[in-house]
């Protein structure tokens, strides 16, 4: 099961996403943390994630890029934030794959495969495409790439979440079949 | 205390008069102008409620672009943010506004 949560910066969608891991019950929770920590603003963003875990059993999984590398040891919950710093880190990182051209469909191939392999996936990914455009050519390549991950990451979820102002707003669900 | 978000230039105020008088517009321009002078804008959103207990807060929803290159900016859209989700926990009602459009969050 899959579920995509996702809102602006500092929406609260995080602390969204925990919850929905938590709601799963007693298993196994991974947190897969994509962020590098570049500078004190890095650092500080990272300890107040850290904060926000603390206390509910989550096994930290360090991936910053490299999906298919990811090994989790149990079947459980698992929380993957978040879309856009995996997708930057694979774009910019020394070891990234570039701007490869099936970028956006190897990282969702990746998801979906962990979402069947677990009990559940939830995904953070970010809305940032409404607020103008982009600054320079390569940033608005990097936003259309989001949007082609988030586009097909929809396609694959069973539920996607829009998170505002800590409230979250069900945009689509699927109804189990029986 | 009710909370209006929504894009900038969307309705937000207007819709904001039709449910009270007592209207706090754009909480996140005062959110600003405390922030450049230095000063505590968690305690500004306190006070803010405080004096205002049944009235309407209007507030940009913002974050929904790419990161700011500025320091400042992106702090500032962070507090914005968390400021905006402490106020919808404890805001009796939340709409968001959109194209002139209103819908009832919480």
């Amino acid at each position: 099961m899959m579920i995509f949560v996702f809102g602006g910066s500092g929406s609260g969608k995080s602390e969204y996403a925990e919850q929905r891991i938590l709601e799963a019950g007693e298993m196994p929770r991974y947190y897969v943390a994509t962020m590098e920590p570049f500078g004190e603003e890095g650092k500080k963003r990272i300890e107040r994630h850290r904060k926000l875990r603390a206390g509910k059993g989550f096994t930290t999984v360090e991936c910053a890029m490299h999906l298919e590398g990811l090994l989790l040891s149990e079947k459980g919950a698992v929380l993957l934030e978040d879309l856009s710093n995996l997708l930057a880190n694979e774009i910019w990182s020394e070891n990234g794959r570039g701007w490869s051209q099936d970028l956006a469909e190897a990282i969702c191939r990746r998801i979906k495969d962990i979402s069947d392999e677990q009990h559940l996936l939830v995904v953070v990914g970010n809305d940032i495409h409404r607020d103008g455009e982009a600054q320079t050519p390569e940033m608005e390549q990097y936003a259309s790439l989001l949007a082609e991950c988030q586009t097909r990451l929809v396609a694959l979820a069973d539920e996607v979440v829009e998170v505002v102002c800590g409230i979250p707003i069900t945009l689509s669900y699927t109804v189990e079949a029986n | 205390m009710v909370l209006v978000v929504g894009g900038t230039n969307q309705g937000k105020s207007a819709f904001a008069k039709s449910l009270s008088e007592d209207v706090v517009k754009d909480l996140h321009l005062q959110i600003r102008a405390c922030m450049e002078r230095g000063e505590d804008s968690w305690a500004l959103a306190e006070q803010v409620q405080l004096s205002h207990p049944n009235g309407v807060i209007t507030m940009a929803e913002l974050g929904c672009g790419l990161i700011p290159t500025d320091a400042f900016e992106r702090e500032y859209r962070e507090t914005v943010g968390r400021i905006s989700c402490e106020l919808a926990k404890k805001a009796e009602a939340v709409y968001r506004v959109c194209c002139g459009i209103a819908t009832q969050i919480k």
